[in-house]
């Protein structure tokens, strides 16, 4: 452990001697950057994570003297992922930098995947709102590669994250969208039910009944088989439950799709907000009677 | 090596710390697989902000330590900050981690909780004759087994998933591949950097040449 320390700040020192000298014959950046990455190494070895990160930035810096933006954008996500483990800010900016110079150079989907990857270190932290930027700027990638898949699962994070911030009509849009995509795929038509049963709770979120009235209508022409299901069912009662103002009826609906099929915790948190809304206008009659 | 005090001062300060959030995690660990109430009582949310504040102590502390170690630390002192940062993001992602589970909970008990509804089951029971019993008994036993068949069709559906992911993969593998084969202009700037030393090497013979020459030169006229 101490050797490989000691070993990488030797490494370290001769690259800085390099870097100040004057170079006669060769790059003095190329024989730099050669031992800033067998520094790096070293320190990594040495599980000095932070040391490592710094190092990479400075071969970073040796590549950009060079002009090889590939290499710079590597070094940088060499670099974030050291930080990673010490210094998540640090990480992120990192990660931020390579996605610039890969867009520079025109690799859009390995920009995609790490502003995926900056997305969920956002997540990690539970900062939603960055999370969701990022997820957005991810899926606009991914989509400007024809990558479909990825784009959809960057997208269905956007519109998780839009409901849990109370942006419900673009949530709505999100998966209204992808659930006429997956109609168009035999693989992916079975997961469409789900995708509109998100899309429905979002809508009962806005506590718009004729907007719930039309998005189910909207829903059963999407996809005829929908009208069938449980999910179409929870949505149904649920919004007449919120037309007559009645949370028996409406904890009754959800406590019995509940025992069959369990919520998770996205769609408990959007269920107990209407609750909550229906129960506050129900005091509110009262109060009035 | 001798460490001055004021890094020993700072290094206990940091296991103090984590000691007390280590005794404190493991109680909001018991509250959360324990708790069954919907309301957040007090009892939890004084350990919480209890557990942030040491969670920010100590960040400032680590903060001071980084301070130390950047105005020049040994080896041995650096690895030990680093150390105690890991110890401090493990302990902030488990304590998101329990807090959102913790929350997780409340909310699923407290959408399913109706105080009026425990009245209404009752009354209902109460008057309910034996053949609507025996059809609510075939209606619940037909809805059980649809929610077997949901269970099925949900085991389907995550293994769809499951194989949509793999075919994500493969398309990461097949643009790697398109990666790899692009990677052969630097293949290029390979051959002009062995280019490019094949005329330093030359300039190099050049030089030796002249300077051999020149003193053969030197030689003939001296004699």
């Amino acid at each position: 452990m101490a050797d490989q320390l000691s070993k990488g700040e030797e490494f370290e020192k001769k690259a800085e001697k390099k870097l100040s000298g004057w170079g006669l014959f060769g790059s003095k950046y190329e024989d730099a950057a050669d031992l800033f990455d067998k520094a790096a190494n070293c320190f990594k070895l040495a599980k000095s994570w932070d040391k490592a990160g710094a190092t990479y930035l400075k071969l970073a810096s040796c590549h950009l003297k060079l002009e090889s933006k590939h290499e710079a954008a590597q070094a940088h996500v060499d670099a974030a992922h050291c930080y990673k483990k010490t210094n998540i800010n640090e990480s992120v900016s990192c990660l931020d930098r390579a996605v610039n110079l890969f867009c520079d150079i025109g690799r859009l989907s390995m920009a995609a995947r790490y502003l995926k990857e900056i997305a969920e270190l956002y997540e990690g932290e539970q900062n939603i709102e960055q999370a969701l930027v990022y997820y957005e700027k991810s899926a606009d990638f991914f989509q400007n590669e024809e990558v479909t898949t990825s784009a959809n699962q960057c997208k269905q994070k956007v519109a998780q994250f839009a409901a849990q911030l109370e942006q419900y009509q673009k949530s709505i849009d999100i998966y209204e969208e992808i659930a006429r995509q997956s109609l168009n795929n035999n693989l992916l038509k079975y997961g469409v039910k789900g995708h509109l049963l998100n899309a429905g709770i979002c809508q009962l979120c806005k506590e718009d009944v004729v907007a719930i009235t039309n998005a189910l209508e909207r829903y059963q022409e999407l996809d005829p088989t929908f009208s069938g299901t449980r999910e179409y069912r929870l949505l149904a009662d649920i919004a007449a439950a919120i037309d007559e103002e009645d949370v028996a009826k409406f904890t009754d609906v959800v406590k019995e799709f509940d025992s069959m099929t369990p919520l998770d915790s996205w769609k408990t948190t959007l269920l107990l907000r209407v609750k909550e809304k229906l129960k506050a206008k129900e005091l509110e009659e009262d109060d009035l009677t | 090596m001798e460490v001055p005090s004021s890094w020993d001062a700072l290094r206990k300060q940091a296991r103090k710390l984590e000691a007390q959030l280590d005794e404190q995690m493991n109680s909001y660990r018991k509250l959360v697989s324990n708790n069954v109430s919907t309301k957040a009582d007090a009892a939890e949310s004084d350990l919480e902000s209890w557990i942030e504040r040491l969670l920010k102590q100590l960040q400032q502390v680590n903060t001071q330590m980084q301070a130390w170690v950047s105005s020049g630390g040994s080896e041995m002192v650096s690895h030990t900050l680093t150390r105690h940062q890991e110890i401090l993001q493990d302990l902030t992602q488990e304590f998101y981690r329990l807090r959102s589970s913790l929350k997780a909970k409340q909310e699923h008990a407290s959408l399913l909780e109706d105080f009026k509804e425990f009245d209404r089951t009752r009354l209902d029971l109460e008057q309910v004759d034996s053949e609507q019993h025996a059809l609510l008994k075939e209606r619940t036993s037909i809805s059980r087994n649809t929610g077997h068949m949901d269970n099925v069709i949900s085991q389907a559906q995550a293994t769809l998933g499951a194989l949509v992911f793999q075919r994500s993969t493969f398309g990461g593998i097949n643009s790697k591949l398109g990666n790899v084969s692009s990677r052969l202009p630097t293949v290029n700037s390979i051959l002009s950097a062995i280019k490019r030393k094949k005329s330093m090497d030359t300039i190099i013979l050049s030089l030796v040449a002249a300077v051999c020459t020149f003193l053969i030169f030197i030689y003939w006229l001296s004699k």
